[in-house]
C-alpha cells in the first residue's frame, strides 16, 4: 500500500526524479554560494535561508525578504551546510535505493550538524528510510513506526509533518491496524490541499481493500475517480482510483467492468510510471483470476514480476498470486518458485503472511 | 519427424492396416507377440485398440478371445504407470480393475487366474499410491480422507497377496516333495514357477505393509507399528532366503523401515551387511542403493557423520564399471553423494574457513553431479540446479568478479549468450558426426562430447539469465533505451529456450508494443508470437482442449505484427501463422482476410496463397459431402436451402480455384516442394470439377511441377502416403472426362491412347504384388466412386457426355483385358453409371438400365471365368461379384433372377447380413412393383431350406430380431437393426393397405407396434434421422387407423400420463 508521496503530491515519478537531478545541481552550487535552495512546482527556485517552517508552510529569506511556500508546491529542499551523504541520502531514496541511503546516513556525525533544519531533515531520512524497508517486509515494522512517532513528536513544526503522517498510515496497514491506519489517513485528509485530500481518500479505500470491505472501497474510488481537480499529480491519483476500482469491481463479481477498467488505464499510462503499470497489472490479473481465467491472470501478475520487480508491494501480491496461479496450471515447480521468492525477499509483507 | 515418432507412425500405420491383414494372414495371429511389441514401445493405446478389435474376429481363437479381458487390465496397469496425469491414471485403473473383475468372474478356473489377482493387488496398490501421493501432493497439511482411502486400498491389496500365497502354498503342499527334473521336467518347472511366485508374493506383501506405513502421521505409534511389522516380515525372508537375492532385498527392505523408525545403527547395520554380499552385477545394483541409504544415515542430522560418508561413498563410487555409469540408481548415488559433499565443505567452513579440504570437496561435488547432469533423466534437472547452486567459481578461480554496473551485467549476459550459441553450434556438429560414427568407441567418446556441450550450453544459458536479470536491477534512466530493450529481448529469448513461454512473452511484448523502433523489437515480436504458437500446440495435444486464450492472443500478436512491420519477413512470417492457425480453427473468411494483407510483392504470398486455397478447396469437398449426406435425410433441405447451400459452395469453389491458380503462377518458377506439389494437384481436380478436364491434364502433366509428371519421376516432393494414387485417379479422371470433349475419332484415340498408357504406369507403380493387385482395385474402385459423383453433380446435359465417354473408355478397356480384377472394376463403374442415372426410387430410367445391363454382363463374365477349377479370384471376391449381379438384376427389374441368386449365396453363407438386406428389399421392389402387392416375403423372409424348413432369406423382422440382439455387444448392427425395423413397419403398412376390414386393421395395428416397440431396444430411435422417418411414418398409419396423427408425441404423453399416475 506505500507510496511514494512526494510523487504522488508533486507530479510524476520521471518529473520528480528529472527535478531532482537539477536541484542536486544547484544544490552543490548552493552549498558553495551559502544558501538553501527550495524547488517548486513553479520556477525558479528560491535561494536564501529557511527561516520557519510548519506542517503546512516554509518560509525562506531571500535577500532579507522572507518568502511562504506552501508545503505541498515544494518539490526538493536542499541545504547550505548538509554533509554530502545526505544528498546522497536522499537521492538514493528517491531512487529507491534505501540500502544505500541508509548506509550515507550511518557514516553522517550528527553531532557536526548545527541547524535544527538539517538535523530535521537528517531525522526525517532514517525514519523514512526505516520505513521504507518495513513496508517492503524486509524491516522491523514497529521500529519504523517508533522512530516516525518520535519524529512527528519531537517536530510538529517540520514541514514534512504530512509525509509523516501518511507513512503512519502505511505502517499502520502493514501492520493490519486498519482502523488506526484510517484515523492517519482522515488527518490527512484534514490538510489544506486538494490533492492531498484526495490522496487521502484514496489510501482510505486501499486500507478498505485490504480488508475485503471492497463495496465500501469501491465507493470511495469512483468519488476520488471523479474528483474535478485539476494538475498533473491529481490526475495520476485519479489513475490510482480507477485502478483501485478495478480491483474492487474484480471482486464484487463484476471482473469483466475492471478488465475494460484496467486495459483504457494501462493504455494510456506514462510508460516510466512503473508503480502504476505495477498496480494495473495487479488490478488486472485480479480481474482475470475472478473470471477465472487463469493464464490471462498469470500472464498479468507475470508483468509486475518481471518488468516492475521494483514496486516492492505489487512485487509482493503478484508472487502471491502467481503462486496459486502456477498451482492452478498445473506448474508445481513454478509455484514454489514464487512463494519461495515472496517468503526471501518479503518476508514481512502482508502478503507472505497470507501465504 | 523423429525417430520414435516414425516408429509410433509405422506401428500405427501397420495397425491401421491390420484388416487388409487379415486377408492374407496365414496360421494362427501372434496376438500375444504384438501385444508384447506395442506394449514394449509404450504404445497402450494401439494395444488396447488391437484387443478391441480382435474380439469380435472369427479368426481368433476362442482360447486366446478368453484372455482378452485379463490383457486389457494388464495393459491399462501398465500404462497407468506411465501416466503421469492423475485423472487419467485413476480412469485407466477403474477400467484395469473392471476387467480383471470381468476375467476372473467369467473363467474362475483359467490358469491365468492366479495372475489375474495378482494384477488385480497390483491396481490396488497403484491405486494406494496415487491416493497417498495425492494426499501428500499439498505439501502443507496431507488430505485425511485421501490417506484413508489409500490405507484402505493398501489393505485390500495385502489381502489380496496374502490370498495369493496362501493358494501358492496350498498348491506346493500338494505337490511331491521330491520331483525328478529329467523324468518329471514339466511338474519340476511348475513347481520353480510356483516357488519364485510364492518367494516373490511374500516380498509384496512385505512391501505393501512398509507402503502403508506412509498413510500414517509420521512420528505416530501406528506408523512405527506398521513399519515394525514390515521389518519382522522381512526379517521372516531374510532368514529363509539368506542366500538368495530376495534375502537380501528383504534385509535392503529391512533398513528402510529402521531408517524410518530413525533406528539409524540397526539400519547401517542391515546395509553393511549388503555391502559385504558377492560382488556380482545383479547385487552390485542393491549395494549402490544400499550405499546411498548409507550416505542418508550418516548425514542425518542426528549423526553429521559427513566425512564417513564422504571417504564410503566416494570409495564405492571410484569402484564404478564402465557399464555402470549412466545406470540411473549410480546416477542417484552420484547425486547424494555430491550433496554430501556440499555439507561437509560446509561444516569444514563452519569449523575452519580456511580448511583446503573445502575446495576440494565443492570440486568433486561438481565433478559427481557434472557426470550426472550428462545424461537425460529424472535427476538431470536436479544435478543442472546444484551446479547452478554450486557455481562456477570453485571450477574456475580465474573467472571474472560479479558485475556491478548495467555495463558489466550486459556485456556478461551477451558473453555467456554467445558461448552458449557456440556450444549449441558444436551440439549440433557432434549429433551429426554421432550419426556417421559406427566404432562403438568412438561412438561413446562422442556421446560423452555431445553431453558435455549440452551441460555447457545450459550452464551458459543459464548464467546469461542471471546476468541480463541483475542489469536489470543496475538499470537506471541513464540506460539507453535501446539497451534495455537488448536485455528485455535476450531475457524473452531465453526463457523461450527453456520452454517458460508466459516469461519469454511478458519480456516480448514489452520490447515490441513500447519500443517498436528499436532494433530488438521485431525479434522479439518473432519470439512473443512463437511462444504463443508453442502454448497453443501444447494446448492442442490435450484432451478436451481449450485453446481461446491462446489463439486470441496469436491474433492479437499476429495482427500487431503485420500492421506494424508490414512487408518485412516477420509480418509475412505473422501471416502466415496466422493463416495456419485460421485453417486449423476452420475460420476460412479469416484466413482469406489475413491473404489479402500480403503485399502482392511478397516472396511469402504465394505460399500463403497455396494453403489457403487448398483449405477452402477441402473445406469445399466435406460441406459438398456433408450436403449431400443430408439431402439424403430427413428432413431433407428444401429447394431454397439446397440453392442457397449450393451456391455459396460453388463461390467457394471458385475461390479456390482462383488462390490456388494465383498461388502457383507465383511459386512455379520457385522451389518444387510438397506445398506447391499438393496445390497443383487440388487445382487439378477443382478443374475436373468445373469441367475443364484439359486445363486439368496440362497443369498435371506439367514438365516442371506437374504431379503425374513428378510421381511418374519418382520426385522427392511427392513422397507421401496416398498422393500418387490421388494424382493417377485424377489424371484417369481427367481422361475420361475428355472422351465426350473429343473433337474427333482420332482426338479421341489420342485420349484412349494415354489412358491406356497411364493405366499401365499406375499398374506398374502398385507393383504385381498381391498386395499392389489390391490397391490397384482399390484406386479403381475409388475412381468409379468419384466418376459416379461427378456424373451426378454434372448439369443435365454434361451428364450424358460424361456417361457416354466413361462408357466408351470402360468399354475399351473391357475389349484389352480378361484380368478378373480390372473386370471386376469395369463392371463396378457400370454398377456406378447406372447408379448414378438412377433416383434409387421406383422403376430405374432407360439410361441406367442400359448401363446395369452392361455391368451384370461383366459380372457375368466374371463367374464365367471362375467357375470349377478355373477359379482364380477370392471367394470372397466372388460372392461380392454375385451380389452386385443381384442387385443389378433388381434394379433392372428381374426380380426373380435377383432372389435366386441371393437364395444361392445365402445357402452357403446364411449370417452375411448385408446379403440379406439386398435379398429383404429385393422382395419389397418386387412387391412395389405389382399392381396387387404382396410384402409378405419381405416381412417375413422366402426360400425355406427343405431340410429346416426356415426360410433361407429371413426378411425384415427375423433381419430386426437378430440384429436387434448383435446390436447390444456391437453398435456396427445399430443401423441395420433400424432399417429393418423401419422396412418391417412400411411393409405391414403397404400391404395393410391392399386389404380390407379385419386384416387391414391387424396389419396397420401391428404396423404401429413395429415402431412403438423399437424404443424398447433403441431409446434414441436410432439417432435424429431415423426418428423423424419412423415418426412421419407412424403418422401416416395412426391416420389410416383413424386416430390422431400425432406421430411419436402419443408415446410421449402416455409416458407422461403413466408416470403422473404412479
Amino acid at each position: 500500500m506505500t507510496t511514494k508521496l512526494q510523487t504522488k503530491l508533486t507530479t510524476c515519478w520521471l518529473t520528480v526524479v528529472a527535478l531532482s537531478i537539477i536541484t542536486q545541481g544547484l544544490a552543490r552550487n548552493a552549498a558553495g554560494q551559502g544558501f538553501d535552495v527550495v524547488q517548486t512546482t513553479k520556477p525558479p527556485s528560491l535561494r536564501g535561508e529557511i527561516t520557519k517552517t510548519s506542517p503546512t508552510e516554509l518560509t525562506i529569506s531571500v535577500s532579507g525578504l522572507e518568502r511562504t511556500i506552501p508545503v505541498n508546491t515544494i518539490v526538493n529542499v536542499t541545504y547550505m551546510d548538509a554533509p554530502s551523504e545526505l544528498t546522497g541520502a536522499r537521492r538514493d531514496m528517491d531512487s529507491g535505493n534505501v540500502e544505500a541511503a541508509l548506509k550515507k546516513l550511518k557514516r553522517i556525525k550528527t553531532e557536526t550538524l548545527e541547524r535544527n533544519v538539517v538535523k530535521q531533515e537528517f531525522e526525517f531520512l532514517h525514519a523514512m528510510a526505516t520505513a521504507r524497508l518495513a513496508l517492503s517486509g524486509s524491516g522491523d515494522k514497529a521500529v519504523a513506526v517508533r522512530d516516525m512517532r518520535n519524529f512527528q513528536k519531537d517536530h510538529e513544526n517540520s514541514f514534512r509533518y504530512y509525509e509523516v503522517v501518511q507513512v503512519l498510515g502505511d505502517l499502520a496497514v502493514a501492520l493490519s491496524k486498519y482502523d488506526r491506519a484510517i484515523e492517519f489517513y482522515r488527518e490527512l485528509e484534514q490538510s489544506p490541499w486538494k490533492d492531498y485530500q484526495l490522496n487521502a481518500i484514496i489510501l482510505e479505500a486501499n486500507a478498505l481493500t485490504m480488508q475485503k470491505k471492497y463495496s465500501k472501497a469501491l465507493t470511495k474510488y469512483v468519488a476520488a475517480s471523479q474528483e474535478n481537480i485539476p494538475g498533473l499529480a491529481a490526475d495520476r491519483l485519479k489513475v490510482l482510483a480507477k485502478i483501485g476500482q478495478a480491483t474492487c469491481l474484480a471482486e464484487t463479481g463484476k471482473p469483466d467492468e475492471g478488465i475494460q477498467i484496467t486495459d483504457e488505464v494501462l493504455d494510456k499510462l506514462d510508460r516510466d510510471d512503473f508503480e502504476l503499470h505495477a498496480k494495473a497489472y495487479n488490478a488486472q490479473g485480479a480481474c482475470f483470476r475472478n473470471s477465472n481465467k487463469i493464464k490471462d491472470a498469470l500472464l498479468a501478475y507475470l508483468h509486475t514480476d518481471l518488468l516492475y520487480f521494483r514496486q516492492s508491494d505489487a512485487h509482493a501480491e503478484a508472487l502471491f498470486y502467481l503462486s496459486a496461479l502456477w498451482e492452478q496450471d498445473a506448474k508445481r515447480e513454478r509455484a514454489v518458485k514464487s512463494r519461495k521468492l515472496l517468503q526471501s525477499r518479503y518476508a514481512g509483507s502482508h502478503w507472505a503472511q497470507q501465504l | 519427424m523423429s525417430h520414435s515418432e516414425m516408429i509410433r507412425w509405422q506401428v500405427a500405420a501397420a495397425f491401421l492396416l491390420w484388416p487388409l491383414w487379415n486377408h492374407t494372414l496365414h496360421g494362427a495371429e501372434p496376438v500375444n507377440e504384438f501385444l508384447d511389441g506395442l506394449r514394449g514401445r509404450g504404445y497402450y493405446d494401439l494395444a488396447l485398440d488391437y484387443l478391441g478389435k480382435i474380439e469380435s474376429d472369427e479368426r481368433i481363437s476362442a482360447e486366446v478371445k478368453q484372455t482378452i479381458q485379463y490383457e486389457i487390465g494388464a495393459t491399462l496397469i501398465e500404462a497407468s504407470r506411465r501416466q503421469r496425469d492423475l485423472a487419467r491414471k485413476s480412469r485407466q485403473l477403474d477400467r484395469a480393475q473392471e476387467s480383471l473383475r470381468k476375467f476372473i468372474a467369467s473363467h474362475g478356473e483359467h490358469p491365468m487366474t492366479t495372475l489375474a489377482n495378482k494384477q488385480l493387488g497390483n491396481v490396488l496398490l497403484e491405486r494406494a499410491r496415487l491416493n497417498l501421493f495425492r494426499a501428500r501432493e499439498s505439501a502443507d497439511t496431507p488430505d485425511k480422507k485421501l490417506l484413508d482411502q489409500s490405507r484402505t486400498h493398501f489393505t485390500e491389496a495385502t489381502a489380496v497377496f496374502e490370498k495369493m500365497v496362501a493358494e501358492l502354498r496350498g498348491r506346493l503342499e500338494k505337490m511331491p516333495k521330491v520331483i525328478d527334473s529329467d523324468k518329471e521336467s514339466e511338474l519340476f518347472d511348475l513347481r520353480e514357477t510356483y516357488r519364485a511366485q510364492y518367494v516373490q508374493g511374500l516380498m509384496v506383501a512385505a512391501t505393501v505393509r512398509y507402503e502403508t506405513a506412509a498413510t500414517f502421521e509420521p512420528k505416530s505409534e501406528e506408523r512405527k507399528k506398521v513399519l515394525r511389522e514390515a521389518a519382522d516380515a522381512y526379517e521372516s525372508l531374510h532368514e529363509k532366503y539368506r542366500r538368495r537375492m530376495a534375502g537380501l532385498l528383504a534385509l535392503f527392505g529391512q533398513g528402510q523401515c529402521y531408517q524410518e523408525l530413525g533406528e539409524l545403527d540397526q539400519a547401517l547395520t542391515a546395509y553393511a551387511d549388503i555391502m559385504e554380499a558377492e560382488d556380482r552385477p545383479e547385487i552390485r545394483a542393491l549395494k549402490t542403493k544400499a550405499m546411498k541409504a548409507m550416505i542418508q544415515c550418516w548425514t542425518h542430522e542426528s549423526q553429521g557423520k559427513y566425512e564417513a560418508a564422504i571417504k564410503q561413498g566416494s570409495e564405492w563410487v571410484k569402484s564404478a564399471r564402465p557399464n555402470e555409469q549412466r545406470d540411473p540408481q549410480w546416477m542417484a548415488l552420484r547425486l547424494a553423494l555430491a550433496r554430501t559433499l556440499i555439507a561437509g565443505a560446509d561444516a569444514r567452513k563452519a569449523a575452519k574457513p580456511n580448511d583446503p579440504f573445502i575446495k576440494r570437496y565443492r570440486l568433486d561435488a561438481r565433478a559427481q553431479a557434472k557426470l550426472v547432469a550428462r545424461y537425460p533423466g529424472h535427476l538431470q534437472k536436479e544435478a543442472r540446479q546444484l551446479l547452478v547452486d554450486l557455481g562456477s567459481v570453485a571450477a574456475n578461480p580465474d573467472e571474472k568478479p560479479d558485475p556491478k554496473t548495467f555495463a558489466e551485467a550486459n556485456t556478461a549476459g551477451a558473453e555467456a549468450l554467445e558461448e552458449m550459441q557456440s556450444s549449441r553450434w558444436l551440439e549440433k556438429k557432434l549429433e551429426g558426426q554421432l550419426n556417421r560414427v559406427s566404432d562403438p568407441k568412438k561412438q561413446s567418446e562422442v556421446e560423452d562430447q555431445l553431453a558435455d556441450a549440452r551441460l555447457t550450453a545450459d550452464e551458459r544459458l543459464a548464467d546469461a539469465a542471471k546476468y541480463f536479470e541483475l542489469a536489470l536491477q543496475f538499470a537506471d534512466q541513464e540506460v539507453d533505451t535501446d539497451q534495455l530493450s537488448a536485455v528485455y529481448y535476450y531475457l524473452s529469448f531465453i526463457h523461450y529456450s527453456k520452454g517458460e513461454f508466459y516469461d519469454a512473452i511478458v519480456f516480448a511484448e514489452y520490447v515490441a508494443r513500447r519500443n517498436p523502433d528499436s532494433t530488438s523489437a521485431r525479434p522479439a515480436a518473432k519470439i512473443s508470437l512463437a511462444s504463443f504458437v508453442r502454448l497453443y500446440q501444447s494446448v492442442n495435444a490435450e484432451e478436451n482442449a481449450d485453446s481461446e486464450f491462446e489463439s486470441k492472443h496469436i491474433q492479437d500478436i499476429g495482427q500487431y505484427i503485420a500492421a506494424t512491420w508490414r512487408g518485412t519477413v516477420e509480418a509475412d512470417e505473422a501471416l502466415i501463422t496466422l493463416i495456419n492457425i485460421s485453417i486449423q480453427q476452420k475460420q476460412f473468411d479469416d484466413a482469406e482476410k489475413y491473404l489479402e494483407m500480403f503485399d502482392t510483392e511478397s516472396a511469402r504470398r504465394g505460399e500463403a496463397e497455396l494453403r489457403t486455397g487448398q483449405a477452402l478447396w477441402s473445406k469445399y469437398l466435406r460441406d459438398m459431402k456433408a450436403l449431400s449426406e443430408r439431402s439424403g435425410q430427413a428432413p431433407p433441405p428444401t429447394g431454397d436451402e439446397l440453392n442457397a447451400e449450393k451456391k455459396d459452395l460453388e463461390e467457394l469453389k471458385t475461390r479456390a480455384k482462383k488462390i490456388l491458380a494465383d498461388g502457383i503462377e507465383r511459386m512455379k518458377e520457385g522451389e518444387l516442394n510438397t506445398t506447391l506439389s499438393s496445390a497443383v494437384l487440388a487445382l487439378a481436380q477443382i478443374l475436373l470439377d468445373t469441367g475443364e478436364p484439359e486445363l486439368s491434364s496440362q497443369y498435371l502433366e506439367d514438365e516442371k511441377i506437374g504431379p503425374l509428371r513428378l510421381v511418374q519421376d519418382n520426385h522427392s516432393v511427392v513422397q507421401r502416403p496416398g498422393f500418387a494414387e490421388e494424382t493417377y485417379k485424377t489424371a484417369l479422371r481427367g481422361y475420361i472426362s475428355m472422351v465426350p470433349l473429343a473433337a474427333s475419332g482420332s482426338d479421341r484415340d489420342a485420349i484412349m491412347e494415354k489412358a491406356q498408357q497411364l493405366m499401365n504406369s499406375l499398374e506398374s507403380f502398385v507393383g504385381d504384388t498381391p498386395e499392389g493387385k489390391r490397391k490397384l482395385v482399390g484406386i479403381y474402385v475409388s475412381l468409379a466412386r468419384d466418376v459416379e459423383k461427378q456424373i451426378k453433380l454434372a448439369p443435365a446435359d454434361m451428364k450424358n457426355e460424361l456417361s457416354s465417354g466413361f462408357e466408351t473408355f470402360l468399354t475399351r478397356v473391357s475389349e484389352t483385358t480378361t484380368d478378373g480384377r480390372v473386370l471386376n472394376w469395369i463392371a463396378e463403374m457400370f454398377f456406378s453409371l447406372g447408379n448414378s442415372n438412377d433416383s434409387g426410387e421406383g422403376k430405374a430410367s432407360e439410361m441406367a438400365k442400359h448401363f446395369y445391363q452392361r455391368a451384370d454382363e461383366m459380372y457375368q463374365k466374371i463367374l464365367d471365368q471362375n467357375t470349377g477349377d478355373s477359379e482364380t479370384l477370392d471367394p470372397n471376391l466372388l460372392i461380392r461379384v454375385r451380389m452386385r449381379m443381384a442387385t443389378t438384376k433388381r434394379r433392372m427389374g428381374h426380380f426373380k433372377d435377383a432372389i435366386d441368386l441371393f437364395e444361392a449365396i445365402l445357402k452357403e453363407r446364411n449370417r452375411m447380413v448385408d446379403v440379406q438386406v439386398e435379398a429383404a428389399i429385393t422382395y419389397q421392389e418386387w412387391a412395389q412393383a405389382n399392381k396387387n402387392p404382396d410384402y409378405r416375403g419381405a416381412i417375413t423372409g422366402g426360400r425355406p431350406d427343405p431340410k429346416t424348413r426356415k426360410n433361407t432369406i429371413w426378411g425384415w423382422a427375423n433381419l430386426s430380431r437378430v440384429t436387434g440382439t448383435a446390436m447390444t455387444t456391437s453398435p456396427k448392427y445399430k443401423d441395420t437393426f433400424h432399417q429393418a425395423r423401419y422396412n418391417l413397419a412400411l411393409c405391414r403398412y403397404r400391404h395393410a393397405l391392399h386389404k380390407k376390414g379385419k386384416d387391414r386393421t391387424d396389419y396397420l395395428k401391428r404396423a404401429k407396434g413395429d415402431i412403438t416397440k423399437t424404443v424398447v431396444s433403441s431409446p434414441d430411435w436410432g439417432g435424429p434421422a431415423w426418428k423423424s422417418k419412423f415418426n412421419s411414418l407412424l403418422k401416416q398409419i395412426q391416420g389410416s387407423l383413424g386416430e390422431n396423427p400425432v406421430g411419436l408425441e402419443a408415446r410421449r404423453s402416455k409416458q407422461k400420463v403413466s408416470r403422473a399416475g404412479s
